[in-house]
Parts: structure tokens; C-alpha cells; sequence
């Protein structure tokens, strides 16, 4: 047989091929490989979060190590900002990794590494988003395929994030058709409407491809049920939500139900996108308000501007002054006449002043030279979300290491408010170290989830709260009807705390910067006056000495909780 | 001579109540004035221990001047003056003290440097002290006064080497010449280096003087 085998140069040629296929193949095995994908479909927006997805494949084995994302800020060629985040740090295995990351300058492209736990690079990818980078917020439409704006971006289910904040960068999401969304999923959608997103949802004969609690919960309204129109479409239909008001078609047969969730906005389009016509799509259109994600900005920087500067006493220096001329006086008064006892009343009353003054000046009264304000605002509302910021002032040059409060990393604040400030960065989930020049301030948002551990009820005239903390919450109000009500300091467990002596909201102040900022910026965007809310307000400040350094911080904790009412 | 006129003789108190007065006033006005972080952010004055110990560093020099001056008999160099001249400046430094205590509160985790602060300007004082006493005995044994020369010697010391430090990069060590330069460095930067020379070339100084008063105290005693 193998005589009969001729080796001419063709056969040599695919032996060749073969033997070069095998090599390549086997070299591929056991190499840690990595692809990248970056933002919401491959698109991100400058200056807003976007999800990142990391299939490692090659890994023999569960390896220690971490993926890394490298960004830069501004010209390459001009000493550019380096931007750095640690995904996750743990055992990595072969799989798809998903995390949210904060897109500064999508002209330059991102390094993702998969680093092992020596610090060698076993994989590296560069991720050029600059082709899919877009100058603003955009429509993200999942499941069908009317073009509902020009700058839409048609997307499935697995481009969704996990991450509520990873929706940061769109203006709205439209769900509709096949989009078949998974409760994690839903989670996610539901917590990014709850803080200011904007969410349309084409319903008709699709809703039940649809529906989970997490939709039922969206909806603007109660009870749905399908039904059949004249031409024999689904259409569906219910009892409208405290708040939802039908924006086209008639009332018994609506087209777009509206309605709030949180400070979201949720467009019920009663029809599959199948069955919309193109004059009923423009009317929709003209209708979806623009994602607008709650903020602590404001809040948190009134606080730091609020703190107390930690110093001496105004009073202790001109006293000491005063002091030493007067004794000094008295000194020159007696020297002639008792010189003895003058020189040592001198003597004695200098080394007191200096011995007092050595007490005085411990670390309590020294200058700190970094002023922190950590605000946290949870919004709940089935689903629990937390909206942060921190603000900064430094009056001195120095590292600064920030642990997070949040679950993302934090989003800075590119304005320059120093000359020399470096926006340089490095970043895990839980702490950002970055540099801070004098006299600078800086600003970093934040965003997370929280487990529901306060829940609140209000019937009739009694409100009654469970507190599953761990702690007492010493400052808690109810918002109900336009009025506010201050209960007692709520402790653990399950309470039941009657609403007397209601103060009229427009004339209540609660004394805490924070809290009163909140009630009265959040007011419209959560409906705080037309709905019942729990709200429980925690502070706390420390100074903190790091050698010759010294930190003021000031967390701030806001919960606006909604309360049940049946 | 009694005990006290070690320390008042020659109008010593009008300079000791204005060395208090003025490094009181620079002492309160080194302290941190903003209440509010928002003042802090709208208006940055750093709140600076430079301002007093720079004072205090130019005071301390004026009171050396002063006393070694006002100490000086005509036209001869003796010990004894000017062991009045070393109690006086040393009695103007120990009245400071417990300004020198308080401010440590504005240095935090600096607290060492302020006694070698200390240890400086009243070395630099002394110096003066002895070159002013030199000064003053030569110009009055001519009917003159050494006013002009002494604050001359004054400007000298603390501006022209700051001056020569702008002409260039090769001029900067120069600056740890001039007390100012030095409690620039101390404060704010790591200072090692500078204070072989910040130290050592006033007590060079002070002892080419010593010599030469010693040798013209000899003199005169033959």
C-alpha cells in the first residue's frame, strides 16, 4: 500500500500545511488568550460608564491574577493621563468576565491585561472604541428593528449589563418584540429606570414573552390583561397606576400609557412593535423623555463646603500674645523695685504660657489638610440603589487613597481645578488612589446596589417600619400628603410608630445641610410631597491622622425608602 | 552694675516689647482663619508658619543689630559688653518661647524643626549682635554712627542671596545663605542638605569676629 503513495510536491505542500495547522493549534492550547468587548453594542460615551465584557479562554487551570483596564486622557503625545482599573482580582478561569468602567477619552483606545498574581502579563488586548464612540446619550432598542431615531443603536439581550450604571450611556432603552430579558436583567433595567432612566416597553402580543415581576412592577399599571382591538390585534390592558396618565390613543384604547418609577420614566405602549404603525411610532417618539440619573453632587459638595475647618481656637493666639506683653509689663513695673521676685515671675509665667501652650496645641487642634465628603443617597423602591459622590479639597500636594462606599468604581470629574492637577489614577472596586495638588478640589461619583434591610408601611395613621440594619437609625422622617412626621430614633427589628404633630413640608427644616438639600432637589424627581417615603438620614465625621496628614471626612447616608400605602 | 541692667540697660525694652508685639501679630496671622471649608475653597490663603517664622527670623536679626550696637563703647572692643549683648538677645529669644511652643500646632510632624528654627535665628541674632557691636565701636571712635552700615549688612544678608538665586540655577545654593531662604527650606522642604551651610556659615562668621575681638581686646589691654 505505501508504495503506492507517490510524494510529489502538492502532497508535500498539504503535509507541509497540516503540519504547520498542528503546530499553530497546539501553541494556541495552554496560551491564555482574551477578547474584549467594550460599552452597550460596541458603543460608549465619553465621560459615562459602559460595560465591559472579557472572554479569557487558554487558562489550563484556575489561575491567581487580575484583568486590568489602561486608559489615557487627553494626546498621547502629550503626557496624557494614565487611568487605571483592577476589574477583579481573584481565581480566574476560562469564562466571560462582565464589569462596569467609567469611559474618559474614547479617542484613545483601552488596554484590557490578564495579569497574574506575580505581576507577569499572561494576556493582553487593545480595545479601539473610537469608530463607536458617540458625542452623546443614544436610544438602545433590543427586539426589534424600527429605526425609532437616527442615533439608535439595535442591541440583544446579551448587550445588556448587569450593572444598572452600565446603562449610563443611553438616553433610553426600547424592549419590544423578541427581546427576551432575563430577571437579572430585568434587575438591571428596572434599578437604571428607578434612577432616572427612561424606558419604553412594547407590550401587545409580546407581553407575555415578556412579563416577570420586575416588568409588572414597571408598568404604569395594575392588573394587565390582553385584549383583542377592532382589527383583531392584542392590545394590552389594565387599571392605571397613582400617577399614570395615558399620553395617546383614547381612553379605552390607549396607545402609550406614561408613568414613574422611582426618577424613571416608564412608556407603556399598549401593542406589539410589530403591529405599530409608522405615524403611531413618530407620536411615541415625540413622547419618550430623555435618562436623567439622579445625583449627589449637589449635596455633597454643599456638605464639604459646610464642614468646619479643624484649627485652633480663634481666641488662643492674641491671648498668648496679650498675655506675654502684660506679664512682660508687669516684669518692667517691679523689676526696679523687687527685682528677685520680678525676674522670677517672669521666669515662671513664660514657662507656663509655653507649657500651656504645648497642651494646648495637641492633634486635636492641629490643621488637616484634606477635607472629604462622602454622600450616599440609596433610592428604593422594590429594587435598593445607591447614587454617591465624593467631594475633595486639599490645601496640601499629597497621594490620596479613597475607599468606596459604592459597588463601581468612581467616575471623576475632568474639570481642572488646579493648574498642575493630574487626573492619574489607579482604581480597585473598593479604593481609587490618585494624586491631589494643593488647593484642589475634586469630584468622583459613584453608584451601587443595596439589599433591601428597611421597609416601610404606612396605613392610616400608624407607619410601620422594619429595620433589618443591625443598628438604630437616629434620624427618620415620613413624607406623606405634604406633610412631614418625625419618628423616634427606629431600632432593629419591627416597629409600629403612630404619625402625630405633621409639619407642613414647605415650612420643615431638619437642621442637617444633607438631608434638607435632598428633600428639596429630590422633591420633583421622586415626587416626594404626592407619594409616602421613609426617610432615614445617618451621619457621621472623623478626623483622621496619617503622620504628619490629616483628613476630615464626612459620610453622609440619605435613604428615601417608599413606603407602602395598602 | 546690678543683675537686672544685664537685660535693660541701654533701652532694652522698647526693643523686647516690640519684638513680642510684632512676632504676636505675625503669630496670629500664620493661624488658619477660614471657619468654613467654602472659605477655605473660595479664597486658598495658606495659613503659613512661614509668615511668622520669617518674622521672627528678621526681628530676632533687627534685636541682635540693635543690641550690639547700643552696646558698643566708643571706639573699644571688650568681653564684658558684650556678655550684655548675649544676655540681652538671649532674653528676647526666651520671652518667645511660648510662641515658639504654640506654633508647632501649624507643623504637624515638623515639630523637630522648629528648636533647630530656634537654634538658627538666635545664632544668626548673636552673630549680628557681635558684628554690630564691632561696627558701631569703630564708627563712633570716628563720631559716626553705623546705622547705615548695619542695616546694610541687614539687607545684605537676608535679600541679596535670594536676588543672586533668581540670576539662575548655579546661584541656588546661595539661598540657604539667607535666613529667609532657610526657613523656606526647613518648612517646606526636606532642608538636610542646606543645613551644613545654613548653620555653618554664621558661626564662621561669628568666630572670624570673635578672633578679631579677642585680638583687639588684647591690644587695647597693652
Amino acid at each position: 500500500m505505501s508504495s503506492d503513495v507517490r510524494w510529489t510536491p502538492p502532497a508535500f505542500a498539504v503535509l507541509l500545511l497540516f503540519v504547520i495547522l498542528w503546530v499553530v493549534t497546539l501553541s494556541a492550547i495552554g496560551t491564555p488568550r482574551i477578547e474584549v468587548t467594550v460599552g452597550i453594542a460596541g458603543h460608549v460615551v465619553r465621560l459615562h460608564y459602559a460595560p465591559i465584557w472579557v472572554h479569557v479562554s487558554g487558562l489550563d487551570e484556575a489561575t491567581e491574577g487580575s484583568i486590568i483596564v489602561r486608559q489615557k486622557i487627553g494626546n498621547p503625545a502629550e503626557d496624557p493621563a494614565d487611568i487605571e482599573h483592577v476589574l477583579m482580582r481573584d481565581s480566574l478561569s476560562d469564562g466571560i468576565y462582565e464589569a462596569t468602567v467609567p469611559v474618559y477619552d474614547p479617542l484613545n483606545p483601552l488596554e484590557v491585561s490578564l495579569v497574574a498574581a506575580d505581576g507577569s502579563s499572561l494576556a493582553r488586548s487593545t480595545v479601539n472604541v473610537r469608530m463607536n464612540r458617540r458625542t452623546s446619550r443614544f436610544p438602545a432598542v433590543c427586539g426589534f428593528t424600527t429605526q425609532v431615531a437616527e442615533d439608535a443603536v439595535f442591541i440583544g439581550t446579551a448587550d445588556l449589563p448587569t450593572d444598572w450604571w452600565g446603562f449610563d450611556g443611553l438616553r433610553s432603552l426600547w424592549l419590544g418584540g423578541d427581546c427576551a430579558v432575563s430577571s437579572v436583567k430585568w434587575q438591571s433595567v428596572a434599578e437604571w429606570t428607578l434612577a432616572g432612566g427612561s424606558l419604553i416597553l412594547l407590550t401587545g402580543s409580546d407581553f407575555y414573552r415578556m412579563d416577570s415581576p420586575a416588568l409588572r412592577r414597571l408598568l404604569p399599571i395594575t392588573d394587565p390583561r390582553l385584549e383583542t382591538s377592532w382589527n383583531g390585534k392584542h392590545v394590552l390592558l389594565g387599571n392605571l397606576k397613582t400617577g399614570a396618565r395615558v399620553l395617546s390613543g383614547s381612553g379605552a384604547l390607549p396607545l402609550v400609557i406614561s408613568g414613574q418609577y422611582g426618577a424613571g420614566h416608564v412608556l407603556m405602549v399598549t401593542k406589539a412593535a410589530s403591529d405599530v404603525s409608522g405615524p403611531e411610532m413618530t407620536a411615541i417618539v415625540a413622547a419618550v423623555p430623555s435618562a436623567r440619573n439622579l445625583t449627589a453632587q449637589r449635596v455633597s459638595e454643599a456638605v464639604l463646603r459646610e464642614m468646619s475647618v479643624v484649627r485652633p481656637s480663634y481666641l488662643t493666639a492674641p491671648a498668648i500674645v496679650v498675655g506675654s506683653l502684660c506679664v512682660f509689663a508687669w516684669f518692667a513695673k517691679w523689676v526696679e523695685r523687687r527685682p528677685r521676685r520680678a525676674m522670677g515671675g517672669l521666669a515662671a509665667s513664660v514657662a507656663v504660657f509655653a507649657v500651656l501652650s504645648g497642651l494646648y496645641t495637641n492633634r486635636a487642634n492641629q490643621p488637616v489638610d484634606l477635607y472629604v465628603s462622602n454622600t450616599k443617597i440609596t433610592v428604593q423602591d422594590g429594587y435598593s440603589i445607591d447614587i454617591g459622590w465624593h467631594s475633595l479639597y486639599s490645601s496640601r500636594a499629597r497621594q490620596l487613597a479613597l475607599n468606596h462606599q459604592g459597588e463601581s468604581h468612581v467616575l471623576q470629574s475632568l474639570i481642572r481645578a488646579a493648574p498642575e492637577a493630574s487626573f492619574d489614577s489607579a482604581s480597585d472596586p473598593s479604593t481609587t488612589w490618585l494624586p491631589l495638588e494643593t488647593h484642589e478640589m475634586r469630584e468622583l461619583e459613584f453608584y451601587g446596589r443595596e439589599p433591601v434591610l428597611v421597609e416601610a408601611r404606612v396605613i392610616d395613621d400608624d407607619a410601620s417600619v422594619v429595620n433589618r440594619t443591625g443598628h438604630v437609625i437616629e434620624h427618620a422622617i415620613v413624607l406623606s400628603g405634604g406633610f412631614v412626621y418625625r419618628l423616634p430614633p427606629i431600632v432593629t427589628g419591627e416597629q409600629t410608630i403612630p404619625l402625630e404633630n405633621g409639619e407642613e413640608t414647605y415650612v420643615y427644616e431638619s437642621g442637617h445641610v444633607a438631608l434638607d438639600l435632598v428633600l428639596k432637589h429630590f422633591e420633583d424627581r421622586l415626587q416626594l410631597l404626592s407619594r409616602t417615603w421613609l426617610v432615614l438620614f445617618e451621619e457621621a465625621e472623623a478626623v483622621l491622622r496619617e503622620g504628619k496628614l490629616g483628613r476630615k471626612v464626612r459620610d453622609t447616608t440619605v435613604h428615601l425608602i417608599r413606603a407602602e400605602t395598602t | 552694675m546690678k543683675r537686672r541692667d544685664l537685660i535693660t540697660e541701654q533701652g532694652g525694652w522698647g526693643v523686647y516689647v516690640s519684638l513680642l508685639l510684632l512676632c504676636g501679630v505675625a503669630l496670629v496671622f500664620s493661624m488658619p482663619w477660614a471657619t468654613r471649608v467654602r472659605e477655605l475653597i473660595a479664597s486658598p490663603w495658606q495659613p503659613s508658619p512661614l509668615v511668622f517664622f520669617s518674622v521672627y527670623a528678621l526681628l530676632a536679626a533687627i534685636v541682635g543689630l540693635n543690641r550690639g550696637a547700643a552696646l558698643a563703647p566708643r571706639g573699644v572692643l571688650q568681653w564684658r559688653p558684650l556678655l550684655k549683648v548675649a544676655a540681652q538677645i538671649g532674653f528676647a529669644h526666651f520671652l518667645l518661647m511660648p510662641y515658639l511652643v504654640y506654633v508647632r500646632v501649624l507643623l504637624p510632624g515638623l515639630e523637630m524643626r522648629i528648636p533647630i528654627l530656634a537654634a538658627y535665628t538666635l545664632l544668626v541674632s548673636a552673630v549680628l549682635g557681635l558684628a554690630a557691636h564691632c561696627l558701631e565701636s569703630w564708627r563712633s571712635a570716628r563720631g559716626e554712627t553705623s546705622s547705615g552700615l548695619r542695616y546694610g549688612v541687614l539687607f545684605g544678608l537676608f535679600c541679596l542671596p535670594l536676588l543672586a538665586a533668581f540670576g539662575g540655577e548655579r546661584f541656588g545654593s546661595m539661598v540657604p545663605l539667607s535666613p529667609f531662604g532657610v526657613v523656606y527650606r526647613l518648612l517646606t522642604e526636606s532642608a538636610g542638605a542646606d543645613l551644613p551651610i545654613a548653620f555653618g556659615f554664621p558661626a564662621a562668621v561669628g568666630l572670624a569676629l570673635l578672633v578679631y575681638i579677642g585680638f583687639r581686646a588684647r591690644r587695647w589691654r597693652r
